[in-house]
């Protein structure tokens, strides 16, 4: 693994058992998390992207399972490196890992506490597991951690019980938790979804501080594109179990390749210019279900360059446009074969 | 253009806690506190604000769909002016003809024991429009207007995704052939490529049909999208009204600039510059005095604090509620970061 490379993920397989049949939900995903940097996994709803989140701490509901591939997680501290995807979901390697080293923050600040312990108990619970410090340690870290996050008179609100905090406050609660044990990689699953406008540019700001201020890697995973092109480094667009095209968010943005992704772009309201508004570009159709996958590339029932014999026969390879640029499409295979003869 | 609607200093009260011995209520939350304003015939009047801003009861309570404690509304049908308020049962169902209100949720608002012929094709049963082949002629029209399959009709709501239930839902509420559709977040629960395709839907369906929405959401940039004029809600009360280029890109009020300049550009060269606000957003239940957004305004005075600023006209047609709405110079949307270069970005 080279040196900078938190996790690296391979060929991940996720499939869901359905009454003994198994059926197929991520399709062999291949992403690397690089120190200090924000990868988004984005995706319309159906696509994958929070179940691979989930199954990088082995977090998955009971029905779904990893039926092959690698989670390879370098330690920071032993640098060693350990293949997740291998250990048993609830040894106790992988508890030492999860909320140790990975962290993770979820959509729902309202369901993610307990209701009966107050804030303070509730982040001060895994600094005792993980650290080992006494309840008064505790505390006293859970304090500035309340802190760091902004939340106003911390020593007041470590004693408060969640029902006492407002949305933002309690996302920002959740992300003092996942703090606590000063880990080196956190997942967001659509960390500001639910929460207001506002609020949401000051959870991003705080999650743009703790990259530039504390080094700290992430994987992001959101459908909002706009908070893709404000957080993030790199992107992954999944399309129904797949990463259908991967590069850095600028090059993302300014030169999307996949059919997919210029069509993801191009729907998406904008307010550069209002003057041409009314006419969006959508794409046709919707995401077919998960127990109606389209043969070959999914993608090509809606797609306009869709090449009947070809995309619906087999899943096309990866087409590496630039060292940094990856796209699985066809309309770049054949490309890059003349450029090759 | 010609008015449809006008609202007037329109209030809300929603009792709070429980009732007392002999059914007396204790408390009242205030949810919409004397708002008043126009729309045009064929315009889309967005209505944005935060969670808990009163918006979706302001949506509700101009149909008397919910009733409102007390305000005058004024809806002009076949060039009479009706008091929507002064309607009894009987009139305001005959008005309701007329208004007709798409939800957020696709998955809750439809009956999942009725087919989808049945679901639209049920308003004009309840009116005693149609029958027999007449009535289904008149679904399969608005099935294919709204983009939905003759052959969808015979099925039920659950064989649908999202998108082609609010599709479903668009079509109940236009079988009647209203004017005014209140749409309640009618895109916000829709992945991005469907929001597209029903904001365009509803689009072309207003110039089909001659429609006038109430588009009430809290995605800022579908809102600007899809609206002619844009009212901003804070705590009840409307902050301000102006066309949708004047809201975004000139804004007169603070609370609308903290808005405004908290929307994430999907532009990763744009960098987000947000004013961000301080506190928390106050209870309405217990409103500050004055201003009700001096608690967390960054240019508060003293006159804040003590009196509540009118709503009043300033330029044409843009009309503010602050009492240093002439002397601000505030940010709008896409006003930060446009100096920035996507080279700076990328080093």
């Amino acid at each position: 693994m080279q040196n900078d490379v938190l996790l690296d993920v391979r060929d991940l397989h996720i499939t869901l058992d359905f009454d003994g049949e198994d059926i197929p939900v991520v399709q062999g995903i291949d992403f690397k998390l690089s120190a200090g940097k924000v990868l988004a996994l984005v995706g319309e709803s159906g696509c994958g992207k929070s179940l691979t989140s989930q199954a990088l701490l082995r977090l998955l509901p009971r029905e779904l399972r990893i039926s092959s591939g690698q989670i390879n997680f370098r330690d920071p501290d032993t640098q060693s490196t350990v293949d997740l995807a291998s250990m048993p979901a609830e040894c106790k390697a992988i508890r030492n890992i999860r909320g140790n080293h990975i962290a993770m923050i979820f959509q729902e600040p309202m369901s993610s506490f307990s209701l009966l312990h107050t804030i303070g108990n509730q982040i001060g619970e895994v600094i005792r597991l993980h650290l080992k410090a006494t309840k008064a340690e505790a505390r006293a870290l859970s304090i500035d951690l309340l802190d760091k996050v902004g939340i106003p008179d911390p020593a007041r609100a470590v004693d408060q019980f969640p029902y006492e905090f407002s949305g933002g406050m309690r996302q920002r609660g959740m992300i003092a938790k996942a703090l606590a044990c000063n880990p080196s990689v956190l997942i967001a699953d659509e960390p500001t979804t639910a929460l207001d406008v506002t609020i949401q540019a000051q959870i991003l700001e705080i999650m743009r501080r703790l990259k530039a201020d504390d080094g700290m890697s992430m994987i992001f995973i959101t459908h909002d594109l706009g908070v893709v092109a404000q957080i993030a480094d790199d992107v992954a667009i999944m399309y129904m179990g797949k990463i259908v095209e991967k590069g850095p968010v600028g090059e993302i943005f300014k030169n999307p390749q996949h059919p997919y992704t210029v069509r993801l772009l191009s729907a998406i309201p904008r307010l550069g210019d209002l003057s041409s508004r009314r006419q969006l570009a959508s794409i046709r159709g919707s995401v077919p279900s998960l127990f109606e996958r389209p043969p070959g590339c999914a993608f090509h029932p809606r797609c306009d360059s869709f090449k009947p014999g070809l995309c619906d026969d087999q899943f096309p390879p990866l087409t590496q446009l630039s060292p940094i640029h990856e796209v699985h499409c066809f309309l770049y295979q054949t490309a890059g074969e003349e450029v090759a003869s | 253009m010609s008015r449809l609607l006008k609202v007037t200093d329109i209030k809300v009260d929603f009792p709070i806690g429980k009732a007392g011995f002999f059914g007396r209520k204790t408390a009242y939350v205030r949810a919409v506190d004397g708002v008043s304003f126009e729309i045009q015939r064929g315009e889309t009047l967005g209505l944005v604000g935060e969670s808990g801003s009163g918006k979706t009861t302001l949506g509700r309570a101009v149909l008397r769909a919910l009733e409102p404690t007390s305000g005058q509304i004024v809806y002009e049908h076949n060039d009479t002016s009706v008091d929507i308020m002064g309607l009894d049962r009987n009139g305001l169902r005959a008005m309701w003809r007329h208004m007709q209100m798409i939800f957020q949720d696709p998955y809750s608002s439809l009956n999942p024991r009725m087919t989808v012929r049945d679901v639209i094709g049920e308003p004009l049963i309840a009116n005693k429009m149609a029958k027999g082949t007449a009535l289904n002629d008149r679904v399969v029209d608005m099935a294919q207007r709204c983009g939905l399959n003759v052959a969808h009709l015979s099925r039920f709501p659950h064989a649908f995704s999202g998108g082609q239930r609010q599709r479903i839902a668009i079509a109940r509420a236009l079988i009647l052939h209203p004017e005014f559709i209140v749409c309640d977040e009618a895109v916000s629960a829709l992945d991005v490529s469907i929001q597209a395709q029903i904001l365009n839907l509803l689009t072309d369906l207003q110039v089909q049909l001659n429609l006038t929405y109430l588009f009430i959401a809290h995605d800022l940039a579908a809102v600007a999208y899809a609206c002619d004029r844009v009212a901003v809600m804070y705590l009840g009360q409307i902050v301000e009204i102006a066309t949708t280029e004047k809201l975004y890109y000139t804004p007169k009020h603070p609370y609308t600039e903290a808005l405004m300049s908290a929307i994430p550009e999907a532009d990763p060269s744009q960098v987000m510059q947000p004013v961000f606000l301080t506190g928390e957003r106050p209870s309405p239940t217990n409103p500050p005095d004055g201003c009700r957004f001096n608690t967390r305004c960054q240019y508060v005075t003293q006159i804040c604090r003590e009196s509540s600023p009118a709503l009043k006209e300033g330029e044409s047609g843009h009309l503010v509620a602050c009492h240093h709405a002439g002397e601000l110079t505030l940010k709008g949307a896409l006003e930060h970061g446009a100096s920035i270069s996507t080279e700076t970005r990328a080093s």
